[in-house]
């Protein structure tokens, strides 16, 4: 006689034991997830997604997207696929029309969504593409058709109050900013949101409904230029970082999306020959961060408000780097910042043996990726949610 | 089962069928659940642990008595001459060969530690059961944890080639 069937656990105690899966290693959960329809119905329900986004915390990096400096760029150009590397065992999931003949740059990614710039050669056509990796799902709108050039841009989750645990499908919104000439050729920026796009990714946007009126003009110089990294979001506002190409002079611009209004901080250092480019850093204490290297040595500055409510920066952390890093030639090293994490207290940098990630509270570190050079490292910080 | 020892508060668990173990109240009270009968007064007398039976209580019991942080005059003489660390990697070792038991029982210890709000029991139970369902295939994790495959083959078809990635 066969067995009798093993008695099963009751779902709260699998849901219990499906909580310690590890997160950085979402195959687990897929293949927990195709065990059955009983199972994949646990693990994509909402509430185990709360429950494991509860017991793990701050959500695991599952890869990174990037940009070439000028120059750098492999051969192969004409690759319409998106930059995306996995640092984990995850494979981000393409659009249905492998994204047809359409060019991209990588943008920004927020609560697991990317936003591509896209340049259609084909149709001469141009938009802005948010793309959700773990479900392929995209949306394009069209970009604000006001500014050609030096312009950035942010997804944001449009969904108040979000704790953005499982908010991947729900609205968004788009911010654009954008650095143009006025009357007199000088230099003027502006920004503009979009309508929060709704969870239905199927349906297109009418062209002129996509975006709210631009806030007013900011003056700027006329050599600004906005460093092409993804905007960091701080306490309701979007900061991005401004150079100038005359006097190699850095500031950063800041977009208020309560008050709809753009202004100036001042960085608290400014280039110089030894200095490579500086980032700007979402701390963990919901401070605004600044990061720079001279030449072995790691900076870290944080912008605090003191009781009178006046924002000043303090340098917070100095690290040298070739006694924490594996370096290979500290003499003629270059080491060169390419991004951060938002909301952690971690940075990507570029030594002469590949890119690693550091926590600078912490101190620890690891090695993401063989050394190549990119302009831009944005990380893909995503729970791997089934799909039921 | 637990001895009385001089100076030490007492208390009796009883299983539904029939045994009574006396334990120290801080082995007790690693349960939260027991920690709350007994903060709320619940529990003059002895405390009945429905649906436990004596074998499963009695390893839940072994386990809260190892776990227990070790005060008073034993426990300080082994942390003055043993450091930290070295007591946490015992621990581990011991944790390791108390958890190699059968599937029916680990699934009870399972319940148990769930219902008796015991964390380190229960991260220990699961932790085991996940890495029995990272080491084994498919097939073998359906089994263990006693889930029908309802999928038809072309739907578990599709999801494998939609997300190839995760079976190489």
């Amino acid at each position: 006689m066969p067995p009798p069937p093993p008695p099963s656990l009751p779902d709260e105690l699998l849901e219990e034991i499906f909580l310690r899966l590890p997160p950085d290693e979402p195959a687990h959960l897929l293949r927990a997830s195709l065990a059955s329809k009983l199972w994949l119905g646990l693990l994509s329900s909402p509430r185990f997604r709360g429950r494991y986004h509860e017991h793990h915390g701050a959500p695991p990096m599952l890869g990174f997207l990037h940009t070439w400096h000028y120059g750098s760029h492999p051969t192969k150009v004409e690759d319409p696929i998106p930059y995306f590397k996995s640092t984990a065992k995850f494979g981000a999931r393409i659009p249905d029309d492998e994204w047809g003949d359409i060019y991209y740059t990588a943008w920004d990614c927020r609560h697991g969504r990317v936003l591509l710039d896209c340049f259609d050669a084909y149709q001469l056509r141009t938009a802005l593409v948010v793309w959700d990796p773990m479900t392929g799902c995209r949306r394009e709108l069209p970009r604000p058709w006001i500014w050609d050039r030096r312009r950035a841009a942010a997804v944001l989750c449009a969904v108040s109050g979000c704790d953005h645990r499982t908010c991947h499908s729900a609205p968004f919104q788009l911010v654009f900013v954008g650095l143009d000439e006025d009357d007199h050729d000088d230099c003027v920026a502006r920004a503009c949101v979009s309508l929060p796009e709704t969870g239905d990714w199927s349906k297109p946007v009418p062209q002129f409904d996509a975006w709210v009126k631009p806030c007013p003009d900011l003056h700027l110089p006329a050599d600004a230029s906005i460093k092409p990294m993804p905007p960091l979001l701080v306490e309701g506002a979007l900061h991005f970082m401004l150079k100038y190409v005359d006097d190699d002079g850095a500031e950063i611009l800041k977009y208020d999306l309560t008050s709809n209004s753009l202004s100036l901080i001042d960085a608290p250092v400014q280039y110089s020959h030894t200095i490579s480019a500086p980032i700007l850093m979402a701390m963990e204490d919901g401070s605004l961060g600044f990061a720079h290297v001279d030449k072995l040595t790691l900076y870290i500055w944080s912008r605090l408000m003191d009781s009178n409510r006046v924002a000043s920066w303090s340098q917070c952390r100095i690290t040298n780097l070739s006694s924490l890093l594996p370096i290979q030639n500290p003499e003629e090293i270059y080491l060169i910042l390419v991004g951060s994490v938002e909301g952690s207290d971690t940075v990507f940098v570029t030594t002469d043996l590949g890119i690693y990630e550091i926590n600078v509270k912490s101190q620890r570190w690891k090695k993401i990726w063989k050394r190549e050079i990119f302009r831009a490292l944005i990380p893909y910080m995503s729970f791997y949610n089934p799909q039921g | 089962m637990a001895t009385r020892e001089a100076g030490k508060k007492m208390i009796m668990l009883k299983s539904p069928d029939g045994m009574e173990f006396e334990v120290e109240e801080a082995v007790a009270m690693e349960s939260q659940t027991i920690r709350k009968m007994i903060e709320d007064d619940c529990a003059d007398t002895a405390i009945l642990i429905p649906n436990i039976n004596s074998k499963i209580l009695s390893r839940v019991i072994e386990y809260c008595n190892k776990h227990v942080p070790t005060t008073g005059a034993t426990g300080a003489a082994a942390s003055d001459t043993v450091a930290p660390a070295a007591l946490a990697e015992d621990l581990k070792i011991w944790d390791a060969e108390f958890i190699k038991v059968n599937r029916a029982t680990r699934f009870d210890l399972i319940q148990a530690a769930s219902y008796l709000n015991i964390k380190g029991l229960l991260d220990l139970t699961s932790q085991t059961t996940i890495d029995t369902i990272s080491d084994n295939s498919l097939e073998e994790i359906r089994s263990f944890l006693s889930t029908k495959n309802d999928y038809l083959p072309e739907e578990e078809q599709t999801i494998r080639r939609e997300n190839q990635w995760a079976f190489q």
